[in-house]
């Protein structure tokens, strides 16, 4: 039997006991991905979920110096 | 080149056997010459350092043997030769010579201690070099001897001054033959408290003769002309000679001097040129093998130090090479250096290769090639060499025995460390003694600290500045250095491997950034002055900045800065600074300015430098430079020196890092205690970070700080304070609650009525209500309002509240904080810091950038479900920062 591509696979366990949900499924947009930075905090843009069940968050894996989530 | 010691009590240099003193009445065959009844002279040329390193009340041993190793010069077989102190309590013999002659516990003169008090005083300041000569010879003829004792200096470029004692010297002490007369170079192995060799202190090209020096009969005395042939002084006779070509032509009776007595004879047993510390320890004399090796005493290694070489040049007829003051070039591996020196007579071409220091592996790009140009005498070559640390070599390719080699030359990063005492302390060594924390090189280490002595022309009276350049090199530990800069240099290590760094302290005690900018004048010279060598007998319109610029050949690769309390209020002073820097380092015009805003001046609030004013001038400081501004981490300086002691609100502290190890100056109980790396060591660290984040803006400098609050949800009960980077606290310590909440709009703040928390990104504070919920509006929040040290907030001595420090957030990879500056153009933050950040409704999730930094940045970013736990998405996004 065969998994049809773009269905709903397992969920899957990842670092720290995080559960990672196959690909194909809730997604989520950028609505930009550049800015003019400044010595300060200046927003890029806004993080969208998409079909996504409410009440998601969102945060930064390996924590890049100089970018941030807020409200998320 | 020529071998100094760098740090005292550190290494000395020791010939593998010992030159015990014979009985000199017994005849021997010297110079091809059987039946000679002869003595012995020692000499080398010698720089005496100048202050601060001496200064002492005391004489300074340079050779000979400590038997009792006490530095003391008392046992019954030692023998020294000293220099007196230019402070020495007796005043005759202030930079004169001094003999300790003993040998069969027979004292060679009247007394312990013979004192040359008619040689005309040397000069101490670093830069005269002297050819100094000590014997004890046979002055009479063989079969009559005379024993005397004599010593004789010889200015290079100057003039000749002798002694002969005329009382002899002891018959039991003439034909003893226990004596040592040599079993060290230098003394470093008595620890603090005993005569030792000062930091400075250097030799070149020492010579230990069986025989007689050529001998003046009209003046009995050592003949002049000898001397001045070898030290190239004055009124020198046409021929020149060195030690070999000297007892050479004594020997075969062709030196011609008037007066001389003809029948001396000698042989240059020992010869060590003190080159440098690898090839310049073989004797090559006719002693036999006796090589010197450095011994190292008291835990310590790397006392001694390779420098630019003093002896006249008429000594080889090898090429030169023009050592700088210097021996680091800036730049970063991408500035050409113009290496340059001097050729004799019968060099036909000269060619010159780069390699990796200590081998014969050339740098790739940089094998033999023929120099830039060669002409006249002279020769250059301009090459742009990668970071790292290299020898220059050149030889006449046609007689490749006419070399010459430049070693252990830096080529790395430059940091010129701007502001007054505060920023002086973390690195500097007047605050004695250095290196309290012993602490140890890491490895892969390689850099120089410089620091200029701002008090020689800044004194009462005029002497012309003698910079302290000290070499750091992985592995060791030096005693000679503050703790502030091993560890600065420890913290670059681990981000740059391999890549060289230069800690220049700039910075003056006391100074404000006002007077620099006008070049007032400090002392005997000016702040800013030109840019060149000062004179000897004055600083000849050359300043402290112009004299820094002259030494680092224009070059200042990043400019770190912290002033407080002299920081100018006024934006046209400011810019006059900066502009006044860039106007002497020509060569780095775009260099960026890394500024260190001071959150506490102080612990407590009241003091003056903690104000928000002193913050915000600095980041207007920041904003002033454009593009070449970089706000840094700001300066955490929590735990004080202790001065003054109690402080006090009304008297809350020097500004001055804690830098002392122990409980007798500082430990359990006291207020100025380092011991547990919080106050120096800190600011070293975190320094050595920011620096190495200047140019790569991955590594993470900044602490904590409040980029944003929001509600999670309508109840609020729980404010998520974003800070940007994932913070920790230190030794495993619970969290010091420094956050304070504000119910009135920042009118009030506290930190009472809920708990704090990390989420599991550590990224993110979780503050809890343990009451009911926050009103909607006018709430605020800000970090560390205050520290919880006294004498406004907690205990008045920090020494029994250092454990706090360790509840406090600190950047994950380093332990410095960060948090709300002035809301200033090129503030990282919002907040005006006096009413915090507000706190609102959560709103739409962004994505920020929360520094400057342009290109791409790749981010991955994960959607994670409502139970905080499942992982509905993850994305590598691309990002630039334009």
């Amino acid at each position: 039997m065969m998994f049809i591509g773009g269905g709903v696979g397992g969920v899957g366990q990842i670092g720290g006991g995080a559960r990672l949900v196959a690909s194909g499924a809730p997604d989520f947009s950028l609505s930009n991905s550049a800015a003019t930075t400044i010595w300060g905090a200046v927003s890029i843009g806004d993080l969208a979920p998409i079909n996504a069940p409410a009440g998601v968050t969102f945060r930064l894996v390996n924590e890049p110096a100089g970018l941030a989530v807020v409200n998320g | 080149m020529a071998i100094r010691i760098a740090t005292i009590s550190a290494t000395d240099l020791r010939p593998a056997s010992n030159i015990t003193k014979r009985n000199y009445a017994t005849a021997m065959t010297v110079g091809g010459t059987a039946g000679k009844v002869v003595g012995w002279w020692q000499a080398a040329f010698v720089r005496l350092p100048g202050s601060p390193n001496f200064i002492n009340n005391t004489v300074y041993p340079l050779w000979g043997h400590d038997g009792n190793n006490a530095g003391n010069f008392n046992g019954g077989q030692d023998g020294v030769v000293w220099i007196g102190g230019d402070s020495a309590s007796q005043g005759a013999l202030r930079l004169r010579p001094r003999r300790t002659a003993r040998s069969g516990n027979q004292n060679g003169y009247a007394a312990a201690n013979q004192d040359f008090t008619s040689v005309s005083a040397l000069t101490a300041n670093g830069t005269d070099v002297y050819l100094l000569v000590y014997g004890e010879q046979n002055t009479g003829t063989d079969a009559s001897p005379v024993w005397q004792g004599w010593a004789a200096r010889v200015l290079v470029g100057g003039g000749v001054s002798s002694q002969v004692i005329a009382t002899a010297l002891a018959s039991l002490y003439v034909t003893s033959a226990t004596g040592v007369l040599l079993s060290q170079i230098f003394n470093s192995r008595p620890a603090a408290g005993a005569a030792r060799s000062p930091v400075n202190l250097a030799f070149e090209n020492f010579a230990h003769v069986n025989g007689d020096f050529p001998w003046d009969t009209a003046n009995n005395r050592p003949h002049h002309d000898a001397l001045l042939a070898l030290a190239n002084g004055t009124g020198a006779p046409a021929t020149l000679h060195s030690y070999a070509s000297l007892i050479a032509a004594q020997n075969a009776g062709t030196l011609g001097y008037a007066n001389l007595r003809g029948d001396a004879r000698a042989d240059l047993s020992f010869h060590w040129t003190l080159a440098n510390l690898t090839t310049g320890l073989a004797n090559s004399g006719n002693g036999g093998a006796n090589a010197l090796s450095p011994a190292n005493w008291n835990s310590l290694t790397g006392g001694l130090e390779d420098v630019a070489g003093f002896t006249p040049a008429h000594w080889t007829t090898n090429p030169t090479i023009t050592e700088p003051v210097v021996k680091f070039h800036g730049g970063r591996g991408a500035l050409p250096y113009t290496a340059s020196g001097t050729y004799q007579a019968g060099t036909t071409a000269l060619q010159r290769r780069w390699v990796l220091a200590g081998t014969s592996a050339p740098v790739p790009g940089f094998d033999w090639a023929a120099v830039g140009t060669f002409g006249g005498g002279t020769w250059s070559t301009t090459d742009t060499l990668p970071f790292g640390v290299f020898d220059l070599q050149v030889r006449d390719p046609n007689d490749v025995s006419r070399a010459a080699t430049m070693s252990d030359f830096l080529v790395g990063t430059i940091a010129l460390m701007h502001g007054q005492s505060g920023m002086a302390g973390v690195t500097e060594n007047a605050n004695a003694p250095k290196n309290v924390l012993n602490i140890a090189l890491s490895a892969g280490v390689q850099g120089l600290y410089l620091e200029g002595s701002s008090s020689d022309a800044g004194g009462a009276s005029y002497i012309k500045p003698t910079p302290l350049i000290t070499r750091m090199v992985g592995g060791q530990t030096p005693a000679g250095l503050a703790h502030g800069a091993l560890l600065m240099i420890n913290e670059w290590q681990v981000h740059n491997p391999g890549h060289p760094l230069l800690i220049a302290k700039l910075a003056i005690g006391g100074t404000a950034m006002a007077d620099w900018a006008a070049n007032g004048t400090i002392g005997q010279w000016t702040y800013l002055g030109t840019v060149g060598e000062p004179g000897t007998a004055n600083a000849g319109g050359v300043g402290r900045v112009g004299h820094y610029a002259w030494m680092l050949r224009g070059i200042a690769d990043v400019h770190a800065i912290m002033w407080t309390p002299g920081m100018s209020s006024v934006e046209a002073t400011r810019t006059a600074y900066a502009d006044a820097i860039d106007a002497r380092f020509t060569v780095t015009p775009a260099a960026p300015w890394l500024v260190l805003p001071p959150w506490r001046g102080h612990r407590s609030s009241p003091d003056s430098s903690s104000t928000v004013a002193k913050r915000a001038e600095h980041v207007s400081f920041v904003a002033e430079r454009g593009a070449r501004g970089i706000l840094g981490p700001y300066w955490p300086d929590i735990v004080m020196d202790g001065n003054p002691i109690p402080a006090s609100t009304a008297n809350p502290g020097s500004l001055h890092c804690a830098f002392h190890s122990n409980a007798t100056l500082g430990g359990s109980g006291s207020s100025v205690s380092d011991q547990n790396q919080v106050g120096q060591a800190r600011l070293g660290r975190g320094i050595g970070r920011s620096l190495a984040w200047a140019y790569n803006r991955t590594i993470k400098a900044h602490g904590p700080r409040v980029v944003a609050a929001w509600f999670r949800d309508g109840a609020r009960t729980v404010i998520e304070i974003e800070m940007g980077r994932a913070v920790r606290t230190l030794n495993g310590a619970g969290i010091n609650n420094q956050f304070w909440i504000s119910t009135d709009d920042g009118a009030t703040f506290a930190k009472t009525g809920f708990t704090v928390a990390l989420d599991a990104s550590a990224t993110r504070a979780v503050l809890t209500s343990t009451g009911g919920a926050w009103p909607a509006s006018n709430v605020r929040v800000d970090y560390a309002r205050a520290w919880p040290f006294g004498p406004a907030d907690g205990d008045l001595d920090e020494a029994l509240t250092e454990r706090k420090l360790d509840g406090l957030l600190y950047d994950d990879q380093v332990h410095r904080g960060g948090t709300n500056l002035a809301a200033l153009p090129g503030n990282p933050l919002t907040s005006a810091n006096g009413n915090g950040v507000a706190v609102t409704a959560r709103g739409t999730a962004k994505l920020l950038a929360t520094e400057r930094w342009t290109g791409t940045r790749n981010v991955t970013v994960r959607m994670i479900a409502a139970d905080g736990v499942t992982v509905l998405r993850e994305k590598t996004l691309v990002i630039t920062g334009i």
